[in-house]
Formats: C-alpha cells, structure tokens, sequence
C-alpha cells in the first residue's frame, strides 16, 4: 500500500501540465538524435544542460531522462534502416533488424522493436518502484572477480552470434580483444599500440569502431552493388507487424526484459552484455536458428526489450547509491547537483517526490515514445526510398558530426574512415564485425576486473571459484561451452557413422 | 527574443528550445568565427565569442566549474564563452591544444591540478611546457580530497587506521579515480607521509572506485569531496580525514590528515583558468577582474558548494606560484613513490 500511495505521489508530481511537456521534449529530442547516427545522448544532454538550469530540479531531471530513454528507441530506428547502430546497445539490432529491412519488413521490425521497448520499459520501471534497494545491493556484491566471469561468458556467448563459420567468429572476437588493448593500461597507467599519438591513448572510441564496421562499410558496399532496391519495397507483408509476428515475439519480448533489468543495474558492462545476451539466448532456444542473422523477428525483439529494460533500471545505481553508472548518469548527477540536490542514497527519502516523480515520468515518457514513434514508422520506411545519391551523403554527413561531437577531434572522423575501409574489407571476406564488436568492448573490461581482483586477492587466482556469484557464472560459462561443442560433436558422429 | 514569440510558446517549450538553438548555432557560427583570428586588440576585445577548453567530458566537477564561470564570463564580457569538451589523454590533448592556440584571448584553458603538476612528471612526449606555455588568469574553485573507510574498517581516524596499518601492513587497499591522478598521488603521498604500507588500487574514473568502497572490495578510498561527501554525510562510509591542511565548511566534522601529527600533507584539488603564454597582459588582467566579481556572488557560491566545490580566486602571479609550488611537490612525489609510468 505504500508502494501505491508513493506511485500515487509520484504521478502527481509527474503529470502536471509543463512536466508532461518537457517529458515530450526529452523523448522527442532523445528519439530524434537517437536516429540520427552518431550523434548519442551524452553530447546532447551536455549541450542541454545550461538550459535546465532555470528550470525546477524534477522538471530537469525528467526531460533528461527522456532523451536518454528516448535515445535507446531512436537508435534502433536507424540500426534497422541503414544498419547503422547508433549505440553499443543496437549493434545486435542491427542483426536481424536490418535483415528484415532488407526484404521489405522494415515495418515490422520498427513496430515490434517499439512495441517490444515499451512493455520492457514499463516493466523495468515498475521493477525499479518496487526492488530498486535489493537490486542495488546486487551491484555491490558484483566485484571485480563477478566482472570477469560475467565477461567470460559474454565472450564466449559472442560465439553464438555469428552466423557462419565458428573460426571466423573466434577470429574476429580476438581481433576486437586486440583493438581493445590500444589505449591507457587502467593498472599500470602504460600506453600501449598508441605510436606516440595523443588521441590514442583513451583507445579507439566505441562509436568510431561501429560507425565505421558497420555504417560506412555497409555504403561502400552497396555502392559497389549499384543501385537495385527492390527489396526495400514496402508492399511486403504491409507496414504494421503481423499477428504471427506478435506470437512469435511475445516470449522473446517476455525473456529480453528479464535479462535486460537484471544486467541493466550492472554499472560497466551491465547495459552492453543485456542486448548481446537477450540474442544469445534466443538463438539457442528458437528450434530453427540458422533464420538467426536473416531476418528472425525474435532477434529484434528480444535485444530491443533487453536494451530497453536495461536503460530504466540502470537508473537504479543512480538513484539509490548516488553512482552514475555511465557517462549520461555523470551528467544526470551534475544536473541534480547544479539544483542542490546531492545524489546519493538519501535522495529517496529526503526528496521522494524527486524519485517517485522520475520514475512515474519513465512511464509516461514510454507511452509517448510508443505514440510517437508508431505513427513515425511510415514515415522512416519511406526515408528507405530515398535515392542513394542522396541518402549516403546525409548519412556520411552525420557519421562525421556525430563522431567529431564526441571529442572534438578529427583525427577521430580519420580513424572511422579506416574502421570503414577494414568492414568493407571483412564484408568481402564474409566475416561479421558483430563478434569483433563485442570483443572490442568486453575485452578491455575483462582484463581490468582481471588484473584487479588479481590485484586485491594479492595474486591468488582461485579468488574466481571462491567468491560464489563468480563461480555461478564460470560454471555458466562450462554449460554454455559444452551446449556449443555437443551439436557439433554430435554432427561429426552422424558423420563418422554414415561413412561406415 | 520578442514578445510576440513569447506569446506563441509558453517559456517552458522555449526555454529548452532557445539552448539547443544557441547551442548550435555557436557550435557552428562559434568555431567559424574561432578560424579567423586576428590579434587581439585589448580596447576591442572580446569581439568575438571565447572558447573555453575543458579536458575531460561533460559531467564531473571540472566541467561544472568551466560551465559555472563561462556563463557568467559571457554576461559580463558581452560575448558568449563557449565550453568545449577535449578530453583524452589524461587532459594532455587538451593542454596542448590551447598551448599552441593563438595568444589572442578567444582561446582559454580550465585547467585541472593534475594537467600542469602531475601529468608533467609521468607522461612523456608532452608537447607543452606545464611551467611555460601558458599564461595563469587565475585560480577559480578548489575541492578537498577526502579519506574515506568502509564501515568494516576498525579505524575512525588517522591515528587508529595508521595503527592498523602498521599492523596489517599491505593488507589494506585504497581505491582511486586513476593511475598518476591527483586522487593516487593523494593516497603515495598519505603512505609516504605516515610511512605505511598500502595497497592501490586504480580504477577508470570515480564512480567505480566508490561503487569499491560501498561494496567492500577495498577498505579505504581516496576522492574528492565532490564525490565521497554525500556517501559519508549518508553514513554509507565513514569520513576519515580532510587531506589538506584546513577543514572543509562543508564537512566541518571530519578533522585534517595535518590535525593528526602529519604538519606537511596537503593536497588539494583546485581548478584555473589560464590562457596561451603570451596573451595580451589587458586581457590576462580583465579575465582576472571579472573572475573575482564572479566568485564574490553569493549565488555562483551556492551553486559550486551544492558540488563540494569553494570559490577559491586568486591573482595570476599567486595561480602562477600555485602551479610552480604544486609541480615541484608532485614530482618529488612521484619520485619517491616510485610509481612508474612508461
């Protein structure tokens, strides 16, 4: 009951008039540069910050939390249209999304990732009323030696998502582990593969790895395929998602939330691992999984709930320990600061009209995004039809803008030209950049958790087994392996036996 | 804006709206305008719009401090100051960037104690010149960096953890924001002080390396108040000591490392402004004046304590002697540490 009466609170805060419109400024604003490649959250929201100085702190906080929300719906747009993954979270979208864009359901990817997003959404923010305090206390007991283990399974995970050949996909997750050691060492403070070049030292950024893999590799592609689209007509199956779309997804959808609110409330990792893994598992439950990575209405749903649930309960970290536990938290925390209000785990009781606000405002804004975004999905698939000509320079244009955004750096716009040319490159050879992608981004958190709890258990290495959520996910890990392995050694007696 | 406009969209739409306009419109007109510098003339200047470098992303202290101070630079100089965010490299793309800026006073630095004291004496290849290449304006805001114990820990004060210490040598570990950071230096130097044995542990950036602490995967954090005060005021960790030599109004209860017996540690975390070696002194002495009515106002005051921060002005010789002092002392600690970065 009191659960009901702080929602209640929560609710009258959040939908007063000006409230309900700077939630749909935030959403808009989020989904708009959601779309719009490479132009992400974090350089958005600091550009917004000085204009929500004025306004009061819930108001504040609540338009933000729209365009981070509201982000994570606009990026699928564009992953499934132009297979451009905007964020870390939308590279598996990217997937099947774009598949299905391919043979004229962009229509039905758009509606079931929306429709998918906002069931998640809703849930999340409702797991977030109800157990934000416990799931807090889960992203303190996750220590360095949990992020390893959680790393090693998401590694070994990102097996499964290649679609062709096992060898290559190992390769490519290696090579993404190698591009990930380009930067400052965190332990030792050692550059290492930066060549005396400044910009090197933090690494290559996320955005200029997949813009580049994915978006620019995809032009020069196309181009050299001419300008045939048929497949881009939109008289396929209509523009809505079918009724077997809706049975096929439902348990996706159901499955993508619980993974995504779960590993969402992991601060590093949490939010990228949740959409990875939503794909992984749906790809060793569906009965036929080579439709996987060819336009499986699962491997939309399933990723676009996890990513989205993920977005809503990694407010949790923030709102209950005061930790931001990314870059647009930090700025959250500097917005909340700029109004007097010190993050921290007091903010639930000394201002519970600011929490219970917030989170009623997750609500609300996830329905706008669904109204919003509904009507807007007629409008994105004709932007399919746009001339080549056209389309590309506008794209490229926005790559560019958008990666210089991040650092101001040119050099930066550089480096996703090379990462263009190298996924033209891996297009050729039939090697996927999603594994190498995931690498990228696993593989540096890996070994830091490595060599930290290293570090901590002052070079005792059986600190994995003896730390019990690290052995649950290491055993995990041996489970995933062998499910991998069996078919295959399955296959090869089939084999062996009919040669005899 | 006029007040037909007013009349069309209620404040709430346009408010929100006028920054994102503004926002663009100086990121594009703004760096157009930027391209083509002329020297500055000190009876026209600012002419143009400023650019303030920031080395680290948006969010976090310093940029708060950059954002505070250039939106009140921009009202009293009648041109915008525009915050531009170059991090990487443990702020040395940004130094260098302003250092080989035109002297003109349309580019300026906000410079972190870490950039000019710190980095100097750990990375190599650095192609500026902490002690000359740039021009101090003046100090703008400082933070005390705080010693902070998880409840577990059986110490409430410096005497009581340097005792457990020594008892348990290097089976305690502190947690900081990052390798060669001020935060680590804060920590060799409490070791190298108190004459004890500590483990660090670095983490990628503050937010982990608290998230350590509450947790319990390390017994002790350094960080600044910005960071640490709302956990300790919260009683989630336990407030140690200040790590400079006077208490902070805004944690009067927790005592200085210095009350302790330990006179000579002093660390604290202060931000500038500075501008490229050169500037026309006119411009060096006008930022300077208006920086001094800005950290007098009550309500930037506020605003820099609600983020742990003081107001903390000076003259450019003292900012000057600030950076000169505080770069001899990190190297001599650095050097004693016998933290090596490659």
């Amino acid at each position: 009951m009191e659960l009901l009466s702080q929602l209640s609170q929560g609710f009258a805060a959040a939908l007063s008039f000006g409230n309900i419109a700077y939630c749909l400024v935030g959403v808009t604003l989020g989904t708009l540069i959601g779309v719009l490649p490479g132009i992400g959250p974090v350089a958005t929201i600091a550009m917004l910050l000085p204009a929500t100085y004025g306004l009061p702190p819930l108001s504040a906080l609540i338009m933000l939390a729209g365009i981070y929300y509201g982000a994570q719906y606009g990026g699928s747009t564009s992953a499934i249209l132009v297979n451009l993954p905007g964020e870390s979270s939308s590279v598996v979208t990217c997937l099947d999304g774009h598949a299905m864009a391919r043979q004229g359901r962009a229509g039905a990817a758009l509606g079931i990732a929306a429709l998918g997003s906002f069931f998640a959404g809703s849930v999340a923010t409702l797991i977030i009323a109800v157990l934000a305090a416990p799931l807090a206390e889960l992203a303190l007991k996750f220590g360095p030696a949990e992020y390893f283990s959680l790393m090693v399974l998401g590694l070994v995970a990102a097996v499964v998502l290649a679609n062709g050949s096992l060898i290559k996909a190992i390769a490519m997750i290696i090579l993404g582990l190698l591009l990930g050691l380009v930067g400052t060492d965190v332990n030792s403070g050692v550059e290492r593969f930066t060549f005396g070049i400044p910009e090197l030292s933090d690494g290559f950024g996320f955005v200029v790895v997949s813009m580049g893999l994915f978006g620019i590799a995809e032009i020069i592609y196309n181009l050299e395929k001419g300008e045939k689209r048929d497949f881009f007509a939109t008289s396929v199956g209509g523009i809505w998602p079918s009724r077997d779309d809706f049975r096929q997804s439902w348990k996706p959808v159901l499955r993508g939330t619980t993974l995504g609110s779960i590993l969402g409330v992991l601060p590093g990792g949490g939010a990228i691992l949740s959409s990875f893994a939503a794909y992984t598992l749906e790809k060793r439950l569906a009965k036929d999984s080579s439709r996987f990575g060819k336009g499986a209405i699962e491997g939309v749903a399933a990723p676009e709930a996890a990513n989205n649930a993920g977005a809503q309960t990694s407010f949790i970290p923030l709102l209950t320990l005061g930790i931001p536990p990314n870059a647009v938290m930090a700025l959250m925390v500097g917005a909340m600061m700029i109004h007097g209000i010190v993050p921290g785990p007091q903010v639930m009781t000394e201002r519970p009209e600011l929490f219970w606000g917030l989170i009623a405002s997750m609500w609300i804004g996830n329905a706008l995004l669904v109204l919003l975004n509904l009507p807007l999905i007629g409008i994105w698939i004709r932007l399919l039809k746009v001339p080549y000509r056209l389309l590309y320079p506008a794209i490229l244009l926005f790559c560019c803008v958008g990666v210089y955004s991040v650092n101001q750096s040119a050099l930066e716009v550089a480096f996703t030209v090379g990462f263009g040319l190298l996924g033209y490159l891996f297009i050729k050879l039939d090697c996927e950049p999603a594994p190498l992608l995931l690498g990228f981004v696993l593989g540096p958190l890996m070994e830091e958790n490595l060599r930290r709890a290293l570090l901590l258990a002052r070079g005792d290495a059986t600190v994995f087994f003896t730390r019990p959520l690290s052995l649950g996910l290491l055993v995990a890990t041996l489970l995933l392996v062998l499910i991998l392995v069996l078919p295959k050694v399955r296959q090869t007696r089939e084999v062996a036996f009919q040669e005899d | 804006m006029t007040s037909s406009q007013r009349r069309l969209f209620p404040d709430f739409i346009l408010g929100p709206l006028k920054g994102v306009a503004a926002t663009l419109l100086s990121l594009g007109i703004g760096s157009a305008l930027l391209a083509t510098s002329e020297p500055a003339r000190a009876d026209t200047w600012p002419a143009k719009p400023i650019k303030l470098v920031v080395p680290y992303p948006p969010g976090g202290a310093a940029d708060a401090v950059a954002r505070l101070y250039a939106e009140k630079l921009g009202e009293s100089l009648k041109q915008p100051v525009l915050v531009e965010n170059k991090a990487g490299a443990g702020t040395a793309i940004a130094a260098e960037f302003v250092a080989n800026a035109p002297a003109d006073g349309y580019t300026l630095s906000l410079v972190p104690t870490g950039q000019l004291t710190v980095l100097p004496h750990i990375a190599k290849n650095l192609r500026f010149d902490p002690l000359n290449s740039f021009a101090p304006i003046s100090l703008l805001a400082s933070t005390a960096v705080v010693i902070a114990a998880n409840p577990t820990v059986p110490a409430g004060n410096v005497k009581e953890l340097v005792a457990l210490v020594k008892a348990k040598p290097g089976k305690l570990s502190y947690s900081s924001s990052g390798s060669g950071t001020i935060i680590h230096l804060a920590g060799e130097n409490f070791r190298l002080s108190t004459g004890t044995d500590i483990l660090h542990v670095p983490f990628k950036g503050s937010a982990p390396a608290v998230t350590a602490l509450l947790g319990g995967e390390v017994d002790l954090a350094f960080d600044t108040l910005t960071v640490l005060a709302p956990q300790i005021k919260a009683g989630k960790v336990k407030g140690i000591a200040i790590a400079s030599k006077k208490r902070s109004p805004l944690l009067p209860g927790v005592p200085t490392v210095a009350e302790a017996g330990y006179p000579d540690y002093d660390v604290v975390s202060w931000f500038g402004l500075a501008a490229p070696a050169g500037t026309p002194d006119a411009v060096v002495k006008r930022l300077n004046a208006e920086v001094q009515v800005i950290a007098a106002q009550p309500a930037a005051q506020e605003k820099l304590a609600a983020q742990g921060l003081e107001a903390w002005p000076s003259t450019p010789t003292q900012f000057a002697e600030r950076i000169r002092s505080d770069h001899a002392k990190y190297g001599r600690i650095v050097k004693a540490s016998g933290a090596t970065f490659d």
